[in-house]
């Protein structure tokens, strides 16, 4: 309220000194000044200040309160959203802070987490390549033993063809010589056998 | 199915040897339905009209006492035993009950059948031996008494003599002489 009246005040000052300049500018009129006097040629400047003293005293006497407090809350709500918005900049500050922190920590963590993928996948891969060593391993042991066994079969097999050619050689060779004293004498010995 | 055959066909039998047993013809009446049953195991034609149920069972009866006539010398039981299976119509188990009859009757009898096979035809003398020393085979093993061989002549021995009895061999040829050498020799 007292901002108010010392602003209505300074208003006033201004106001007489503006018509003081007007009383002494002139250089070919003579200094006219009409306080209380209606002329065409000069305002009655008397009048005026009482008129704007009486609108004054009016305004102070019936609209004071209403605009005191219309200005107190008007100052009240101005000041509140002035430290509103202080707080939002410095929790907007804080949350910048924070989000600079995780963006650092978020460089941390990739290199992090690409060091871990790095190990892992070199792991995988010393992994892999044992696993296909031993796999090779097993392979050409089984490839030695299976070649051992195929070389016993081979083997076998030939031992048994060159047994089975005899054989039939021999058979026929006994089939072309063998008579009837040989026929008699197998006979003897089967008959000597049953009989031991 | 085979079981069940075989399981009427022993009861058959038994009934049969009894009835021979009474006669005294065991060997006779086995003799006998041996013949029949190679007679129906060899004639088709025959098997068909003993087993065709489009035949009436007085026509089979027949035919029966037409085959039973035309073997000379057939025993008065067999003669019964096939009119009587011609009759309850068990015709078709005649080749098994002979069979049945055989086994059974060399159990009762202590025989003991040897198949004898030889390279070449045995001579009399040989046949004898053989024998002789089967049946001292029988004797040792207490298979039984007695011992009747049956023999073939299988050219595939190359020489020597086989003889198989009661799930023994007894193996004198050559061709095993040969496939023992080859066992040897592929070991």
């Amino acid at each position: 309220m007292n901002k108010t009246l010392s602003a209505v005040g300074s208003a006033l000052l201004l106001l007489t000194s503006s018509v003081a300049l007007a009383e002494g500018g002139g250089t070919h009129h003579a200094p006219h000044v009409e306080w209380f006097k209606w002329s065409m040629d000069a305002p009655p400047v008397g009048w005026l200040i009482v008129d704007f003293a009486v609108f004054f005293f009016l305004l102070v006497r019936f609209g004071g309160g209403p605009l005191s407090a219309y200005l107190l809350n008007r100052h009240t709500a101005v000041k509140k959203a002035i430290e509103e918005a202080q707080a939002a900049k410095a929790d907007a500050e804080k949350k910048a802070r924070e989000f600079e922190a995780r963006v650092n920590a978020l460089d941390v963590e990739v290199t992090k987490i690409r060091d871990e993928f790095k190990k892992s996948g070199e792991a995988l891969r010393d992994r892999i390549l044992e696993s296909g060593r031993r796999m090779g391993e097993r392979i050409a042991a089984d490839a030695k033993t299976t070649i051992a066994a195929e070389e016993t079969r081979a083997h076998e097999l030939l031992k048994q063809e060159a047994a089975r050619l005899a054989l039939q050689l021999a058979e026929k060779a006994v089939r072309e010589k063998v008579g009837a004293p040989d026929h008699k004498r197998l006979n003897e010995d089967f008959v000597r056998e049953l009989r031991s | 199915m085979a079981k069940l055959e075989k399981a009427v066909a022993r009861r058959w039998a038994r009934a049969v040897i009894g009835l021979a047993q009474e006669k005294d013809a065991l060997d006779k009446v086995g003799q006998d339905l041996d013949t029949l049953a190679s007679l129906m195991d060899g004639h088709k034609e025959l098997r068909h009209a003993l087993l065709s149920p489009s035949f009436k069972p007085e026509q089979r009866a027949n035919v029966m006492m037409a085959i039973a006539d035309s073997i000379p010398g057939l025993h008065a039981v067999t003669r019964s035993v096939i009119r009587l299976l011609n009759d309850k119509g068990r015709v078709r188990y005649l080749p098994l009950i002979a069979v049945a009859f055989r086994q059974e009757a060399d159990r009762l009898l202590g025989r003991v059948r040897a198949s004898v096979e030889s390279a070449v035809p045995l001579e009399k003398a040989e046949l004898e031996a053989i024998s002789e020393a089967l049946k001292k085979q029988v004797l040792n093993r207490k298979l039984g008494k007695d011992v009747v061989v049956t023999t073939a002549v299988n050219a595939e021995l190359l020489s020597g003599v086989r003889a198989s009895m009661g799930g023994l061999v007894f193996d004198g040829s050559l061709k095993s002489h040969l496939r023992r050498i080859g066992q040897q020799l592929s070991a």
